[in-house]
């Protein structure tokens, strides 16, 4: 992999989002596409970063101030990427449901999903399960994530599974779920897809389902 | 006469001296063999004992023999000491034995009959009988809240209310409430209570008039009432005070603690008060606005979440330093180290920091050998003690850095909010079981304090208890009470973008 990658992806890693933005730009300036300056230095460190902190090696603030870096870099990267007309992998819809205002799983979760190349669309903390089901049709999203941190609130997840399944969107929203009191066996009773333990398992679930 | 309070295990004894006496010959006449290898010639200063009231002053001699960090614990030479007036003496760490309350401030003694304060924690439930005329402290007992069984913290305990309602919750707390009455009566001699105060935090008090919590638990998290009366469920036949509570998760108990530290009365002053148990609740005194905030600090310093976490009970390892090049450890009870509690994860969390066994983001160094060494488990890396086959895993290290930041946090955001610095405040109160036996020093070192208030800490055992009391003792303390219930606020920190920013930065250790 050519050095100037390399190195993209190590400023990833450590967080350094002003020297990373400079090194993106310094990539498209040496004539590397875009899609490959997103996929092999942007994504690939990412990777790395969600793979150490599944293993506790690095921690909540170093994964964001590495998506921090992420974003600088698709900052220079997404007017490329548009304008070369190519397709997003895919949508997702994340939210933290009614009553919980518990964010920074979520944010978590969301970071990881991006570093797979996935549009995220975070629709905040304390939404109603209509909201979940308005923002996917919107954006036309092929996943639903719900997060909740209480057990007190994670009924709301059930609601949400409702509300897709009575919409008309109904057979194109795979409805994932997560959070600390969340487990398989809560997922299957409320009907919803996909219970991860984490944002690096729920990354690699919603990219399957974007890409299948 | 002077009452010496004497905490031997889960056991309270009184014990009453004519005038001032040697420390050690009060120890003698309780039959106490307390340890003292130079035999009293003040020249080993191996007599620790932690001993607290009216007593001598600390000579040079007795300073030199001992470090800050004892000082700061109450710890003092036995054959110094003498005992001047009241006093309580702890034999052995168990932090179930009742934490240290101040005495009733005010000789308001015009009560007669006898009364019954009770803070009601999340964990622990702690009782004292007093002789209203006389202000004397009669029995007192110490439990963990039965309604473990039911969660460990608030929000399971709602959750079971909500699928098994409220009627079992509400039992088990009063019917231990009348047992704990019951040996207090019995060891003290009284007949009949004449006066309850009943203190806790807000869904401890809905718990205990089974009222419903479901809404406490969700935004916009209201309460079904905020008490500040009587209460119409009865304990032996009269009704109990409950204090009022400043909002859904600044209870009662608070309120009690800011009585008790008075900071309601410093008008003029910053300052800062803590009440670390199971929740970790944070009122900033800004010139006699009070505001106020609760961060969920438990499980991980009460040993809950740690792999071998434990509470301060037998076994428990307390204190860890590193001292002449060697690991000195010290257990609750003098026994095998079983597992650590809370005030030894801050302490252990501090050496892996200081000697390098993790680096300041956290992360155990693979390589590491020295005081112990670093092994890799089935579950990743740890930090195994020497001599021992206690472990710090690295799971254990996040755990913490999750649940030290959010008190870092909260003292941040209040003073954000507040528009003052960490300069400003001129005194830091800090309250609750936890609080008690706690090592300010490595507090601050791994960052579950902001650095600049080590200087400033008082540590005040049990405020909840403490301003129970006076609500017992003393009738014009509920004009103090409604005095602090108009001056204060509670802020919710979930969903405060400041709150968020900070607990992100105050995970990592080292610089802020």
């Amino acid at each position: 992999m050519s050095e100037i990658l390399q190195e993209i992806s190590e400023l990833l890693q450590i967080g350094k989002a002003g020297k990373c933005k400079k090194a993106v730009q310094a990539a498209v300036d040496e004539g590397i596409a875009p899609q490959v300056i997103l996929d092999d230095a942007l994504l690939a460190g990412m990777d790395i970063v969600g793979t150490k902190f599944k293993a506790n090696e690095v921690f909540v603030p170093e994964v964001l101030v590495a998506a921090r870096c992420m974003n600088k870099g698709l900052d220079v990267l997404k007017p490329l990427l548009i304008a070369g007309g190519a397709e997003p992998i895919g949508t997702v819809v994340i939210g933290t449901v009614k009553g919980d205002l518990h964010d920074i799983g979520k944010n978590l979760v969301s970071i990881m999903m991006q570093g797979k190349g996935l549009t995220v669309v975070d629709i905040g903390v304390d939404v109603p399960a209509d909201k979940f089901v308005e923002a996917a049709k919107e954006h036309k999203a092929s996943v639903i994530a719900c997060s909740a941190l209480l057990t007190t609130t994670m009924g709301q997840m059930q609601d949400v599974v409702d509300a897709v399944k009575a919409s008309d969107i109904a057979e194109q929203v795979t409805i994932m779920v997560g959070g600390a009191p969340i487990n398989e066996d809560f997922c299957t009773k409320i009907g919803a897809d996909k219970y991860t333990i984490d944002g690096a398992e729920a990354a690699t679930y919603a990219y399957n389902i974007c890409t299948a | 006469m002077i009452t010496i309070r004497l905490l031997d295990r889960d056991l309270v004894k009184l014990h009453y001296v004519e005038s001032a006496m040697k420390l050690q010959d009060i120890l003698s006449e309780l039959n106490i063999s307390h340890d003292m290898p130079c035999s009293g010639q003040h020249t080993c200063g191996k007599c620790k004992i932690k001993v607290k009231g009216q007593l001598s002053k600390l000579s040079d001699k007795e300073r030199s023999l001992l470090t800050q960090e004892e000082l700061d614990n109450h710890i003092r030479l036995a054959c110094f000491v003498d005992v001047l007036g009241d006093a309580e003496i702890t034999l052995s760490h168990n932090d179930l034995t009742v934490l240290s309350v101040k005495e009733p401030r005010e000789s308001n003694y015009k009560n007669t009959g006898y009364g019954i304060a009770v803070d009601v924690g999340t964990t622990t439930i702690a009782m004292q009988l007093y002789d209203l005329a006389t202000g004397q402290l009669l029995s007192e007992s110490v439990g963990i809240n039965e309604q473990v069984a039911f969660g460990a913290d608030v929000i399971s305990r709602i959750q079971y209310t909500i699928e098994n309602g409220n009627a079992s919750v509400k039992e088990v707390l009063y019917n231990q409430l009348l047992i704990m009455a019951d040996k207090c009566m019995h060891e003290s001699g009284v007949k009949k209570i004449d006066k309850w105060v009943v203190t806790g935090n807000t869904v401890m008090l809905h718990f205990y008039e089974g009222l419903e919590t479901e809404t406490i638990s969700r935004a916009p998290f209201t309460p079904r009432s905020l008490f500040g009366r009587e209460s119409s469920i009865g304990l032996n036949g009269e009704k109990p005070y409950l204090p009022e509570c400043i909002g859904s998760y600044i209870g009662a108990d608070i309120t009690c603690a800011i009585l008790a530290s008075e900071i309601h009365k410093h008008s003029n002053k910053i300052e800062l008060l803590a009440d670390l148990g199971t929740n970790g609740e944070l009122v900033l005194n800004n010139k006699g606005r009070l505001l106020c905030a609760s961060t969920a600090l438990g499980p991980a310093f009460e040993g809950a979440n740690l792999t071998y976490g434990m509470r301060a009970t037998k076994g428990a390892i307390s204190k860890i330093r590193v001292e002449d090049n060697m690991l000195k450890m010290e257990t609750v009870d003098n026994s095998e180290p079983k597992g650590i509690c809370g005030s030894g994860v801050l302490d252990a969390v501090r050496l892996m920091l200081e000697e390098e066994i993790m680096d300041e983001t956290g992360r155990l160094d693979e390589e590491y050998s020295g005081f112990g060494q670093v092994v890799s488990r089935h579950d990743g890396l740890a930090w195994q003690l020497p001599n021992t086959t206690i472990v710090v895993t690295q799971k254990d290290i996040r755990q913490v850095q999750l649940a030290k930041s959010a008190v870092f946090a909260g003292i941040k955001t209040l003073l954000k909010e507040a528009d003052l610095q960490i300069s400003d405040i001129e005194k830091f109160y800090v309250a609750g079981g936890f609080g008690y036996y706690m090592n300010v020093v490595s507090a601050t070192i791994i960052g579950l304090f902001p650095q600049g208030l080590e200087n400033k800490i008082e540590l005040i055992g049990n405020g909840a208890l403490s301003g129970a009391i006076s609500l017992l003792m003393n009738a014009n303390e509920m004009k103090n009470e409604r005095a602090i219930i108009s001056n204060s606020t509670e802020i919710h920190l979930s969903g405060k973008k400041t709150f968020s920013d900070y607990y992100i930065d105050g995970m990592l250790f080292g610089d802020e």
